[in-house]
């Protein structure tokens, strides 16, 4: 097969002892199949969405639902806010109009009053800016994955109860299919820059290649492994613990 | 069936064909990927992605070279991309207590040996340990290593000699008495 030339003695003994380098193990043909499939369906289907109007398409239709869900979520803060407490006023002094030598004095102090605590009161506004930033952004991601997220519960629970069948086995591959590419792109997009979120959309994307396959027929020995995964990561009660309750996210 | 006919199949959408293209290839494939990576989820995501690239890909296949060819010289990419990503450090302390199962019956010297020639082609560039796993572990011709990567065959001989030579270099001046006393 090769076209070694191993005259050397040495060059011989080198050859065989490098044949134990990374010596690979069998190739698990199987595992890898089921993933390429599944990958090769979500482009599929994701090939399919390009044709939905306009309107429909998921570039328009994610940062609009992103957008609206901030929004929303800033009005109901807004609303649900406690109001701050009035600023307390000094008892008013009775005022004596400032002779014309006093008044430069007068402008100095109060400007050396007014600027001290307004100093302070910026960098608090900055400090307490940058932790509601932060815990806006990661609210907003959470809220943008709700909807993938719901869908995967539903997904998931229907499995469980071993509904892949239903009406149409084909839509429930389809929905499979369709939940791993958008899990994948929640993975590449800053949502995953959540730990706790990053966690769960991993583990969602490993069951759903593994469901992939095993809703088309293809792979009944996955079951076993699913259903394990499902049990040992607790993925059903994570999911449910990031949907927001009663969100009609959920159910988009 | 022929690799055209089956090509055409697979072109047409025959999920049969595509399990067939992926069966006639996918061991050499994994095999390489695993040498060069030593990391199975590694180098099944290799795996993995060379077939999803070749299936996206396949109507752009010319059939001048021979689909295997084609296969390998994606890999080849898939896996050095990979690797310049990962930068994996790789450790292979003298441990006998990692030492694989089954290498218990191996003379110390030879175990010796092992690890620091395994040590010394980690040390090499990917370029030059692609063409010595290729060509030494793997068996591959050199006629079909410079297909793969696309060089003259010259180059492949070039850099499998230099890849030999350094390892000869780094074991011996690496303290491998074993080495000193059989290379001489």
């Amino acid at each position: 097969m090769s076209d070694k030339k191993l005259d050397d003695p040495w060059d011989h003994r080198l050859n065989e002892a490098a044949q134990d380098y990374n010596a690979p193990p069998v190739p698990p043909r199987n595992t890898m199949w089921a993933t390429i499939e599944a990958r090769r369906t979500v482009r599929r289907t994701q090939g399919r969405v390009i044709s939905v109007p306009w309107w429909q398409s998921r570039k328009v239709l994610w940062p609009a639902a992103a957008v609206a869900v901030l929004a929303l979520g800033i009005g109901i803060g807004r609303l649900t806010a406690p109001t701050e407490e009035p600023p307390v006023v000094a008892e008013k002094q009775p005022v004596t109009p400032a002779t014309s030598h006093e008044l430069p004095a007068l402008v100095d102090a109060a400007a050396h009053s007014d600027q001290t605590p307004g100093m302070i009161s910026d960098s608090r506004t900055v400090t307490t800016d940058d932790g509601v930033r932060e815990r806006s952004e990661r609210e907003f991601y959470r809220y943008a994955a709700a909807p993938v997220l719901g869908q995967a519960e539903v997904l998931l629970a229907q499995y469980r109860i071993g509904d892949t069948e239903g009406t149409n086995g084909h839509t429930f591959t389809a929905r499979a299919a369709r939940l791993l590419g958008e899990t994948r792109l929640l993975l590449d997009s800053p949502a995953a820059d959540d730990p706790q979120l990053q966690q769960l959309l991993d583990d969602l994307e490993l069951v759903l290649a593994r469901l992939v396959s095993f809703a088309a027929g293809e792979n009944q020995d996955e079951k076993e492994w699913i259903d394990e995964k499902l049990q040992r990561r607790f993925l059903l009660t994570r999911l449910r613990a990031q949907i927001p309750a009663g969100s009609a996210l959920a159910n988009l | 069936m022929d690799e055209r006919q089956l090509i055409e199949r697979v072109l047409a959408g025959d999920a049969a064909a595509e399990r067939s293209l992926y069966e006639s290839h996918v061991e050499r494939i994994y095999r390489l990927a695993y040498r060069m990576t030593g990391d199975e989820n590694m180098a099944e995501d290799c795996t993995q992605d060379t077939f999803v690239k070749a299936f996206d890909h396949l109507s752009d296949f010319e059939g001048r070279a021979a689909l295997s060819t084609w296969l390998h010289s994606i890999a080849v990419s898939v896996v050095l991309n990979r690797l310049r990503k990962v930068k994996r450090l790789r450790r292979r302390e003298a441990d006998l207590d990692n030492v694989p199962a089954g290498t218990a019956a191996i003379p110390p010297a030879d175990l010796e040996l092992k690890l620091h020639l395994h040590a010394a082609i980690d040390k090499l560039t990917d370029g030059l340990r692609l063409v010595f796993v290729m060509h030494d572990i793997e068996g591959y011709k050199h006629q079909e290593i410079a297909a793969i990567l696309g060089v003259p065959e010259g180059t492949s001989k070039t850099r499998l000699f230099r890849a030999r030579q350094l390892l000869r270099e780094e074991l011996i001046q690496g303290g491998s008495s074993t080495a000193r006393e059989e290379g001489s």
